[in-house]
Order: C-alpha cells, then structure tokens, then sequence
C-alpha cells in the first residue's frame, strides 16, 4: 500500500504540471489584453499628442511589472525567420503584422528595418503635429490623412495595399513643400519597403526553430523572481489583477463557504441515500421502491436554477411561507462581536438549508439510485443466502454484509466532492449571493483575472486527485480483495 | 335627419375623444418643437406623511448594491462602486454640485484662476480634522496631490490627468494657500480633483519620503528607469492592498468609517462620532443614518424577494423588470417609493467610417448611408422595449451632449423612422439592388460589395438583442442585411477599439463635468485605437475639440460646444438613441429624500428616517 500511495504521489506531480500547464494556456489564449482593461478607464492613447506618451509608457511599466512582456515558456518552436525577441512586440496587431510579413519575405531584418521606418515617420510626425498645434486646419488636415495612411501601413500586411499607401504618401510630400520634413522618414520607409519585398525568401519562414527562453511567464510563476513574488512551489500565487490582493487570501476568503456547502451537501446525501436505498432495496419492485424511483427521477431532472428560484418563491416569499432569509450567509449586520464559532453556525444555518438542499438534491437522487441498484445486485449473492442460512437476523445480513459490499459506486461518487469544493456553483452562489469559489471564479473569469483563475484550476486539479486518491484507499478499506502491490 | 344627426354626434364625439388624447399623450411627454424632453438634474421625493407602524424604527440604512469594488484605495480605484463607498469614507478636493451640475468647494475652496489658466490657487479648509483628531494641513494636500502624480502609484487610469499638473506652489505667507500649476488651460484642471480624496501625510507616509521629491522630479525618465530605493519603499507600502480592503487601514475625512467588509455580502459603515463637521449645509459631510449598509445581490427574484420583506431600504441598480414587477404589489407601493431619474448616459449605435477594405468593407463611409441608417432605427420602439411603462420619461438624443447640460443643442431636429427617405439617400449613395436579391450592392474599387453588414452587441441583457432584432428587421426593409453577433463586453470594447467592426450598439457614460470631447471625437483617439470608433473627425474638428477643452469659460464653451454637436450631427458617425433612466427605490420611512442625475443618483447620508412615527400618526 505504502509503494501504491508513492507511486500515486509522483504521478500528483507529473499530473499537477500538466493541469498547471493547460490552465496557464487557457488564460494565455483566451482573448482580452489585462494591461488595456486595467488602462481601459484612462484617457484613450493621443498618438499625435503629448499624452500619447505617457499611456504607452504606462502600458510597457505595467506589462513589465505583470511580466507579461516575457516569453511564455521554456521553450517555443518558431519560424527561423522570426526573430526570439517577437513576444516584446506590443501591442498584438503589429505583431501579428510583423509575422505576417515575415512570412512572406522570410527575412526578418528586412521586415524590422520596414517597421522601425514606419515608427520613425509616425514618430516625427507627432512631434510637428504638436510643435505646431496651432497651425492652419487644411494643413493640419493633411498631417492628419497622413497619420491614417501611416496606421494603415502599421497595420496591413498586404504589400499591394501597403504599396499604394507608400506611393500616395510619397506623391504628397513631393507636391507639398511644407510637408518636406518628412522626406528622409518617407524615403527610408521606402528603401526598406523595396528591400523586403524584392526577392522574397518565404520559404525561410518554414524552417523551424526551437528557442529556449530561461525567464519566460511559466518559470516567473512557478518560481517567482525578485519584484514580483516567491513562486507558486513556494504558495505564493502573486496578486489579483484588479484587486491587487494576493490571490491565496483572495481564495481564503472564499473557499470556507464552498468548502462548508459542500461538505453538508455530501454528508446531507448520504445520510438520506443510504437508509432511503436499503429500504427501497428491501423490496425491490414494491410500491415504496416504484414510488420513490419516479420522485427521484423527476429530482434529477429539474435544473439547479430553477430549484433555487421555487425554493426562494415558497420558502423565503413574505407573501407565502417566509421561513428562510433570501439571500447571504449572515445577517445584514453581521455576527455579533463576542459571538463563538458555534453561535455564528446557528446564526448562518437558516441561510444555508435552501443553498444546501440546491447542492444536495441532484446528488441525493443520483446516489440513492446508484446505491439502491447495488444493493440489489450484492442481495443476490451467494454469501448473503449463506449468512440468512446461518440464521443471522435481517438487519445483520444487510448492514454487516450487504451494505459495505454495496458501497464502493458511492464511494467512487464522493471523489466528486473535492472539486467541487473548489468550484462551488457558479448559478447557486449567485442566487442565494453567497461569497464562494463559484461567485469568485465567474467574475475573475470577466474581469481576465488570470492569476486567480490559473490558481483555482491547479488547486481545483490537486483536489481531484486527492479525492480519487482517498477513495481508491477507501476501496481497500472496504473490500478486503482489493490491494494494491 | 335624425339618423344623420346621430351620426353626426358619434362623429364628433369620437372626433372629441381623439383629439383629447392626442392632447394628453403630447402632454405625458412635455416635448418641444424639436421632440426634445425637459427634466431637471435633481428631484425632491415627497416625505411620506402617514407611517407605518411595522417600519423599522432603527436608524440603518441597507443599500442595495450589484457588485462591490475591488478595492477601496483612495488613489488605486476608479469602479463606480469605489466612487460611491468612498464618498461617505472620504472628504474629496474639490465636490460635485448635485443639485445645479458643477463644483462647489470640498477641502479646498474654488480656485482663483490666473488669466492664463495656468495657475490655480485654492485655499484649505481651516476646520477639517482627522480622525485622531489633527488638524488637516497643507502637508497633506500636498502629500495627497503627490501620491497622485508619483510614477510608482498603482493609478494607471488616473496617470493621463496628472500629466497636466507640473508644480505645486506653497504660499509662505498663508499657510491654507496651495497653488497649483498646470501644463495647460485645460477645462479638467479642477473637475479631476472631485476624484481626488484628502489622505493624512503622516498615516501614508510616516517616514516623509515624498516630501523629498517636487513634482517636477516624477517627470524625469530617469526616475522611470531606476526610481531611488526611498520611493520604492514608499510607494511599495503605499500601494498595499490593505489601504484598499482592511478596516483598519482605510481612513479619510468622510462623515463615516468602515467597519466590516465582508467579501461577497456587505460592507458596513458606521457614522463617526466625532466627526469635525459641525454644520448642516454641505450634503456631503451630513450623516443622518448611523450605519449604512451596502448589501450585495446580484439575483433579480432574490432583490424581489427581500424588498417585500424590507430587508433593503434603498437601490439604484435594479433593473426595470424589477421594477416594473415590484410595482405591481400594492404593499411594496405602501412602503417604497420607486422613481427613475434621468442620466448624462446614453446609447448609440455607432458605425465604422473608416473600415480599412481588407477586414471591413467600405459600407459606412458615406454620410448619405449614415443618414439613411438614423432614417431606419426605430429608436422610439426601441425606447417602449427597454424602459416599458417608463418610455415617456425617457430621453431621446440628437447628438453626444447629455440634455441635461446647458450646451446641449436642442435646436437640432429628432430623426425620425422613415423608410423612403431612407431608400432614397441610399439610391442617391449608388446602393441599388443590381441582381434582385433583395440586398442593395455597389461597385467599391472594382468589386461588387453587397450592403451585408455585421452588427454587435455586448451579450449582457437580452435588451440588447431586442434591439438589434428591430434594426435587423427594419434595414430588411431598405435593403441591408444586418448578422447579429453578441461579444463579452471586453471582446466588445476591443474589437470597437481596433475597428473591426461595421456597427455596434453601445452605451456611453457621463458626468455633470465639463466633457474632454477628444476622447470620443479626435482623430487622434481613433489613430490610437482609443475610444473614437466610429473614426469621426478631421482637421476642423479637431481644432474646435482643441478649443473647447482650453476655453475655461463656461459661458463661452457653450457656443463651441454647439458648433461640435452640429459638425456630429450632420456627419452621423452614430445613431443616438436615448439617456439612460437610473431606477430607484427609497423606503418611505426616509425623508428628505433628493434624486440626482449625477451618479450614484442620491446620498445616503443625507436620508433621515421620518419623523412622523407610530406614536404619533395612532396615539
């Protein structure tokens, strides 16, 4: 048992690397930029104003301080024609420009020299455009046309389109005197323009390369590094995005009420399936077994969120049966200061018996069912006829040696209780607002709170397989001809 | 004879009744010539006069609220939910007028201006104390203002804002004088520091490091690129999030302080004891209730629920169908009373003017077409779907200026549904239907392109997909197909944010402030991926934006305001529909009760519970 428990350890390990690794994809591909929801309330970008570069300055601080100007992880299989350093190209646009373009001419010398000449006359631009703000409307109206010819230029990978953007560009600096100071600018984008699409090698862009990258996001997360945390192999999961909290006191505050309904959840299920099921078992086919099959059939058909919304209709309805608050875990005012652990438990039952009863009833019916067949088949055994045989009562025959033969299905079912633990339920938590997992989980997913959501996946991973774990020692325990050697 | 006399009475008694309720229906909406509806910034609600006995009698107002802030740090926040909090644990710069949209003085009084606009000097409260009960001083306004502009402050939303600041000024001969110098003479100069609240230099910064540095010196890239190790400490322990979530480590100069923070269920203020403010005229510093309670619940039956079991007092984010189911119970009627108010929000539907011909095609760029889109949104049934019963006091738009202001330009005629028109401009743009499919098509740089055109919406309210079906249906009609795709509203934003869209219905929010037009108008934000979707604007009006944001004059803002609101209008980058309505619900047990446009809508420290109680309506 004890190498069985190793070996199930090591492959926690192996299995944990991998969740971490596709949670951490999941967020890394899920669309939304974090650094521009977090810069979303500022003032939109002024390229060809002063303020322009105080917010793109923001944006590479703030991508810095996230890290998220790093590679992703260790190693990454490219294009030899791209360059390694492609992930520090923000924003996303032009670096998909960028590729783009290297695909078509397979040199990327070529391609940077093209983008860094757009840069350079978006660049002088701004600064005539600011130096001379107050200068005449048709003037500044083609200063203003040339800035949309140098986004369209930035952003289009097309060479014919680009083409006739450089050619219009370069027949209105050669007709207008006052727009000279960008000649040289206009001349270099066009050098490089010609070089990169003269003789193109496109078949460069299909050779592979596989870069290693020793800082990269992964290695930051797992291991921290000087400014931005300890790592999560040292629990620290770094800080929420939008609350700034560490994400580990984050999920403390909530976990406690995921973790309490579902347990109560559990333990409520089995306490009313197992004596539900022996009874019904007892006499298979009777009318208790008929009747109670076709309650819990009907149970386990009804939606979660419509249960709860009956629940609060009838039970938590001033105008109907006003037994139970209808929403939150505590009274509006809170505890009472000196209130114990117990007294605040028997102030929060009330909130808890609707929330529970809409966790509990899909899995009391499910169960019930599972326990009832089983129970039936393990009845049917020889050694149970053997056990009536040797004159055993009843009760002896089915509690002593029919249940725990019947038990192992319902064991395999109580695995699920550990994600769940950290899942909660997203429809349930926000129908009865209790501050759970599920709750927390749903508006980290809104708002691209990738810290706290790669966390809950790796910790939501973990419990998985610490509930299979306990319930493949459970087996053993339950049944003696199971053993792991 | 007689028959024709009958039927003449009918006649004219049918004739009678029509016309009266044509008068009456006119008078419901209380419209101008131009189909304008007038409202006011602000409504008293009548004191309930009977009582109740079964109403609580405890001085405690539970607000209902639909989300919590992330954070309460007085310079790292900026959600709605932080503003609304904060205000009764902070006492701001500079306040907002609720009742006449403007300033009025907080901390600081109104600045004297300098002819230039540069110059802004104020002077401080004399009176204000802290809570361990030191007086406020000019060392923290200073601090505060610095802790704003320091570099390694974690306020990126607020960074472009504090650019403009370059110096701060101590007047030695007055110590309650502060002189702020300012890049430019810009009309946000002062509004921005009715967002700014007093923080206590000696609580955030015990050891002084800030007073080392001038403003000036966080402009210096150098501090960018290796910042000196004091600030790094500073601003390390500054940007904590206790200062943003823990009781303890939450403090200002409001009328109320936080005690519990529940995350996920409430959060409870309880009103100061000694609180410096002594008077009674500034609706900011009173504190009538004795706690208020911010209860959060998210679920529309639940908020039913509890309001029949008054267990909230007070909402503002309910939505209308709540509202509307509410009111149908005659006891929530005898204990509530439920009002809309008008907002500076509004709603358009917005069309891509510039698409670039590869990703998008070239549908919007034509005014006519514009012009023809505003001819076939069904704004008014649009209205009667969102709001219901409440479509009457709800506000249609003609252009980006909320009517509220006084620079609206109500002038400006209301579009209205008209399908001939429409076709009309369409013909008239070369949108003919060259091959019977009932789809109008044209030839763009030697393609034929069909008027098929994708539509978005954020997939947050079903609302919003009854709206675009309206608009669906009624382009069918002219000729334009329209695919409704619904986005997350963050995928919404950047995809309007890189253009990739044809239209796009969306929501715009609002202050009493005045408006930097450049964030929605300038050429500059559409070239920079910012908030001009549509790609609005040339050299003009950006010149006229330039102006209006550097005329501090109110009065003389007006006119140039007038002057961008007809250039939008008649270049139609959008189809503006209508102001948004807040719906709120106050206990009755509350008196002097005031609903404003200017959000959060009402303060809850100005609600008194009634004084008309059991003992004295039945003796």
């Amino acid at each position: 048992m004890a190498r069985y428990l190793l070996k199930r350890i090591v492959y926690f390990i192996f299995t944990l690397f991998l969740i971490s690794l596709v949670s951490f994809a999941v967020t890394v591909c899920a669309p939304g930029d974090p650094v521009d929801r977090l810069l979303s309330s500022a003032v939109a970008g002024q390229e060809m104003s002063s303020q322009a570069a105080a917010v793109e300055t923001q944006r590479v601080q703030l991508r810095h301080q996230l890290g998220l100007d790093l590679p992703l992880f260790y190693i990454s299989l490219q294009s030899a024609a791209e360059p390694d350093t492609l992930h520090r190209i923000f924003p996303l646009a032009d670096r998909n420009t960028l590729k783009a373009l290297t695909k078509r001419c397979g040199n990327w010398e070529k391609v940077s020299d093209y983008y860094l000449g757009i840069l350079n006359f978006q660049r002088t631009l701004a600064l005539h455009y600011i130096r001379n703000a107050s200068g005449e409307a048709s003037r500044k109206q083609k200063l203003n046309d040339l800035a949309v010819l140098g986004m369209g230029l930035r952003s289009t990978p097309d060479e014919a389109v680009a083409g006739r953007s450089l050619r219009q560009i370069t027949e209105w600096i050669n007709t207008d005197s006052s727009l000279q100071f960008l000649s040289a600018q206009v001349a270099g984008m066009q050098r490089a323009f010609a070089g990169m699409t003269k003789e193109p090698l496109s078949m460069n862009y299909y050779c592979p390369a596989l870069r290693f990258h020793g800082e990269n996001q992964y290695h930051r997360w797992l291991f921290g590094s000087s400014g931005s945390g300890k790592g999560v192999l040292r629990g620290d999961f770094g800080l929420s995005y939008i609350s700034r909290q560490p994400v580990g006191s984050y999920i403390l505050d909530r976990l406690p009420w995921t973790v309490c309904l579902a347990f109560i959840s559990v333990l409520l299920a089995y306490a009313i399936s197992i004596p539900l099921a022996a009874r019904m078992a007892k006499k298979p086919g009777g009318s208790l077994d008929h009747r109670v099959s076709a309650f819990l059939y009907l149970l386990y058909s009804m939606p979660g969120f419509w249960l709860a919304t009956l629940l609060l209709m009838v039970f938590a309805n001033p105008e109907v049966l006003p037994v139970f608050p209808a929403s939150g875990v505590k009274p509006v005012a809170g505890y009472p200061p000196d209130a114990s652990f117990f007294q605040n438990a028997w102030i929060s039952l009330p909130y808890l018996v609707l929330p529970t009863v809409c966790y509990s009833y899909a899995f009391i019916a499910v169960l019930t069912r599972l326990l009832r067949v089983s129970l039936q088949q393990v009845s049917g055994q020889d050694y149970i006829r053997t056990a009536r045989a040797k004159g055993l009562d009843e009760k002896t025959v089915r509690l002593k040696h029919a249940l725990p033969n019947a038990l192992l299905p319902a064991v395999t079912l109580f695995a699920e209780v550990f994600p769940l633990a950290i899942g909660g339920s997203v429809i349930i938590e926000s129908i009865f607002t209790i501050p759970g997992m599920g709750s927390g989980i749903y508006q980290s997913i809104q708002s691209q709170d990738y810290p706290v959501l790669v966390c809950v996946f790796t910790l939501t991973g973990l419990m998985t397989m610490v509930g299979y774990l306990l319930t493949d020692i459970t087996y053993a325990f339950l049944d003696p001809r199971i053993r792991y050697s | 004879m007689k028959k024709f006399i009958q039927c003449h009475s009918h006649f004219s008694f049918l004739f009678l009744g029509l016309a009266l309720c044509l008068l009456q229906c006119k008078q419901q909406r209380n419209s101008d010539a131009a189909g304008h509806v007038s409202f006011a910034p602000v409504q008293r609600i009548p004191d309930d006069t009977k009582g109740n006995p079964a109403w609580s009698k405890v001085n405690i107002l539970v607000c209902h609220v639909t989300a919590e802030p992330p954070t309460l740090h007085p310079t790292n926040g900026n959600s709605s939910p932080w503003q609304e909090i904060n205000q009764y644990l902070h006492a701001f710069l500079i306040n907002i007028n609720f009742r006449n949209p403007g300033l009025e003085p907080g901390i600081l009084t109104l600045p004297v201006i300098s002819p230039d606009g540069l110059r802004y000097t104020y002077k401080i409260r004399s009176d204000a104390q802290w809570d361990d009960g030191s007086p406020l001083t000019r060392a923290d306004i200073l601090f505060t203002l610095k802790a704003s502009c320091c570099p390694l402050t974690n306020n990126p939303h607020a960074r472009s804002y504090w650019e403009n600041l370059l110096a701060v000024e101590a007047d030695p001969r007055d110590t309650l004088a502060i002189t702020l110098v300012m890049k430019s003479a810009y009309i946000q100069n002062t509004s921005i520091l009715a967002e700014v609240p007093a923080l206590q230099q000696t609580f955030f910064d015990p050891e002084n490091i800030l007073a080392r540095y001038a403003i000036a010196d966080f402009r210096q890239p150098s501090l960018d690129a290796a910042p000196p190790a004091d600030l790094v400490k500073w601003a390390q322990q500054f940007n904590d999030e206790k200062y943003g979530r823990d009781p303890l480590f939450i403090r200002g100069l409001g009328p109320y302080r936080l005690t519990s923070w529940d995350a996920g269920q409430s959060l409870i203020l309880e009103k100061k004891k000694n609180f410096w403010y002594r008077a009674n005229d500034n609706i900011h510093w009173q504190a009538s209730p004795d706690k208020i309670i911010f209860r959060l619940n998210r679920d529309e039956v639940s908020q039913q629920l509890e309001f029949k079991s008054q267990a909230l007092d007070v909402s503002g984010t309910v939505t209308i169908k709540t509202l509307l189911d509410l009111r149908q119970d005659s006891v929530f009627l005898a204990n509530y009373h439920a009002a809309v108010m008008p907002t500076y929000n509004y709603t358009y539907l917005a069309m891509n003017q510039k698409p670039d011909g590869i990703r998008r095609q070239k549908l919007f760029d034509e005014v006519r077409v514009r012009k023809a889109m505003a001819f076939l949104t069904p704004v008014d049934e649009m209205i009667r779907i969102v709001y219901k019963s409440y479509s009457p006091q709800c506000r249609r738009l003609a252009g980006p200026v909320s009517p509220l202001k006084k620079e609206c330009d109500t002038t400006l005629a209301l579009a209205t549904y008209d399908l001939q028109a429409a076709r009309r401009l369409l013909e008239e743009a070369g949108w003919k239907d060259s091959d019977h499919d009932n789809v109008r098509d044209k030839i763009i740089d030697g393609k034929r392109v069909p008027l098929t055109a994708d539509l978005h919406i954020m997939n947050t309210t079903a609302d919003w997909k009854d709206m675009a079906a309206l608009i669906v249906s009624s382009c069918a009609q002219a000729g334009i197909r329209l695919n409704v795709i619904s986005f997350d509203p963050k995928v919404f934003v950047e995809k309007a944010r890189a253009h990739d869209f044809d239209l796009m219905l969306g929501v715009w929010g609002g202050t009493s402030h005045p408006e930097d037009y450049a964030q929605l108008w300038h050429t500059d934000s559409w070239l920079n991926n910012g908030n001009n979707y549509p790609g609005f604007g040339n050299a003009a009006s950006d010149a006229l934006i330039d102006s209006i944001n550097y005329t501090l004059d109110s009065e003389a803002r007006i006119s140039l305001v007038r002057k961008l609101q007809k250039l939008i209008y008649d270049n139609q980058p959008m189809v503006f529909l209508y102001s948004s309505l807040r719906r709120n619900i106050i206990h009755k047990r509350f008196t002097h009760v005031e609903l404003y446009a200017e959000r959060p809508g009402f303060l809850l420290n100005t609600m008194q519970p009634g004084t008309r109680m059991h003992d004295e309506v039945n003796p």
